[in-house]
């Protein structure tokens, strides 16, 4: 103990780490420059998904109504456009959810699922809150970034 | 004229947006001179009202908020919730869930020590393990973000299993990780443990005995650090932690180091149990109990889904009527949870026993008659969180 204190022994060590990592590989990314690539179970921006005939796959069930915890999905039921009931509006308010994937998890039919979007910042708060026609999007792998 | 026998007591409020308080928390301290005469912690300002909120929510849906308890090892708060709900429904959980929940269980262990470990040698002036840890840690975040998708709120423990089976990536990135991380772990601990400055900031500082450590309800590496051999894995287990072999470490000193080095131990005793779960995992196998009634509506067959798994999922699963009182062992220490039903979907009351709680109001019996430069390093060795202070 003491004999090593004489020797700074304790702080060479330290310091032959530190030199040592000074001459290593980085560890970071240059984030806009450079992406990290995401798993597949990634939970970020909602999709609704469409059936093979290019329809919305929703029942309008409300059960992801009723599961979310925050409450930031609003859906309305009525009369579409081709005169069958069915869902007619759906919203997603981004700035409430908390990204726990229990709306995906409990649909039936599997019509919601979460894509790996995750820059939703924006300028305006209006803009956090996601419409059926902005879900409602296959989105392109190259398109990611523009669905801001 | 005031004389130097004579000093006058100063009040100083260190917090609530003091970087090392680990949140939003605030400590008035009465000094005389140097010397810390009281403190008094102040708790509150994280206020979300989770037990409130638990009340108003079926239990499934209540899963994502106990993330936001201990937002640092969410895994194992996720654990201990499931773990006290099968209790009071009297579940069984598949043999590959159970491994699963051990996995992610020491490498949410590992994650918050590697955290703490971090930003205590950053609150005493060493910024360079700050960097070695998280870099660690990040590893640790990539194979969680495999297997839920999710960085830090993971929602991913479901009573009966586990919300969705392990890939074979994260089996490769687990193993990766147990050859490659204890060898990474020795920087850490070559830069500290026998450095002088860092022995001299944390040797005989912020002293508990193990009597006061026992009657103000410490748990976790705060208790053991004390020299009480106390671990719920071991002393009421749980899961299948008695098939596994690994050691609690305890140290009679109760200071800041001795709060440290337990810390450490932990770290390559959770590295131990996860190199005999990858050994041991069934390689097939339910990662959910099929007759769990929190199994969701589309994991079964098409023709099954009746008006009954609608009614399930809003109104939640009918527990018995009854009580339970279920402890489990966080990074932190024990994370109980009190649950009252009374025959409804939703609990009629839910108490959490945060360790972080205990620890706070703890803090005036460690510090006083310390030094004021010595409740820094007091606050970052009792590692607590302020989510889980105030809940």
């Amino acid at each position: 103990m003491i004999k090593e204190h004489i020797l700074f022994a304790d702080l060479i060590k330290g310091l032959s780490i530190t030199i040592k990592k000074l001459f290593g590989p980085s560890v970071t990314l240059h984030y806009p420059i450079q992406r990290r690539e995401l798993p597949e179970r990634m939970r970020f921006l909602h999709k609704l998904d469409l059936t093979p005939e290019g329809k919305i796959k929703c029942i309008a069930c409300g059960i992801c109504e009723r599961i979310c915890p925050p409450k930031c999905i609003k859906m309305t039921r009525g009369t579409r456009e081709d005169g069958k009931k069915g869902l007619t509006e759906y919203e997603i308010d981004i700035g409430r959810c908390i990204f726990c994937g229990l709306c995906v998890e409990v649909c039936p039919e599997e019509a919601i699922s979460m894509t790996n979007i995750y820059e939703l910042a924006t300028y305006n708060k209006a803009d956090t809150v996601y419409t059926m026609d902005r879900l409602v999007r296959d989105v392109p792998e190259e398109k990611k970034a523009e669905v801001r | 004229m005031i004389g130097i026998e004579e000093t006058k007591r100063v009040r100083i409020n260190m917090g609530p947006q003091h970087p090392a308080t680990h949140g939003v928390g605030r400590f008035i301290l009465t000094l005389n001179g140097e010397i810390i005469e009281d403190v008094k912690p102040i708790c509150g300002y994280l206020h979300r009202g989770l037990e409130k909120l638990a009340e108003n929510m079926t239990y499934q849906q209540f899963m994502p908020i106990v993330d936001r308890l201990d937002y640092v090892a969410s895994m194992n708060n996720d654990l201990a919730y499931c773990l006290a709900i099968e209790k009071l429904l009297g579940m069984e959980v598949p043999e590959r869930a159970e491994y699963i929940r051990i996995l992610i269980a020491e490498l949410g262990r590992i994650a918050s020590h590697l955290i703490w470990l971090g930003t205590m040698a950053l609150d005493i002036g060493a910024m360079t393990p700050y960097f070695y840890t998280f870099r660690d840690r990040e590893t640790i975040y990539d194979m969680f973000e495999e297997i839920c998708g999710a960085r830090l709120m993971y929602n991913y423990v479901r009573m009966g299993g586990v919300s969705n089976d392990i890939t074979p990536k994260f089996m490769e990135m687990l193993k990766h990780f147990l050859d490659t991380f204890p060898k990474l772990m020795k920087e850490s601990d070559g830069l500290l443990t026998k450095n002088r400055i860092w022995m001299s900031r944390t040797k005989d500082v912020g002293v508990i005995n193990y009597d006061d450590a026992i009657s103000w309800g410490l748990s976790g590496p705060c208790l053991r650090g004390s020299g009480v051999n106390w671990d719920l894995r071991k002393n009421r287990p749980y899961g299948i932690y008695p098939s596994l072999d690994f050691d609690i470490p305890y140290l009679p000193e109760g200071d800041v180091y001795a709060r440290y080095l337990v810390r450490l131990e932990e770290i390559n005793q959770s590295v131990r149990i996860l190199r005999q779960c990858v050994e041991k995992i069934p390689s097939g196998g339910d990662y959910m109990n099929p007759e769990s009634p929190f199994v969701r509506p589309m994991k079964k067959p098409k023709e099954g889904i009746a008006l009954k798994d609608f009614v399930l999922q809003i109104r939640g699963v009918k527990a018995p009527a009854g009580e339970v009182y279920f402890g489990a062992e966080n990074p932190k220490g024990e994370l109980g949870f009190y649950i009252v039903s009374d025959g409804a979907g939703k609990p009629y009351r839910m108490k959490i026993r945060t360790p972080s709680f205990v620890h706070v109001f703890a803090l005036p019996v460690i510090v006083k008659g310390g030094l004021i430069a010595d409740i820094v390093s007091v606050i970052s060795s009792l590692d607590f969180v302020f989510g889980e202070v105030d809940r």
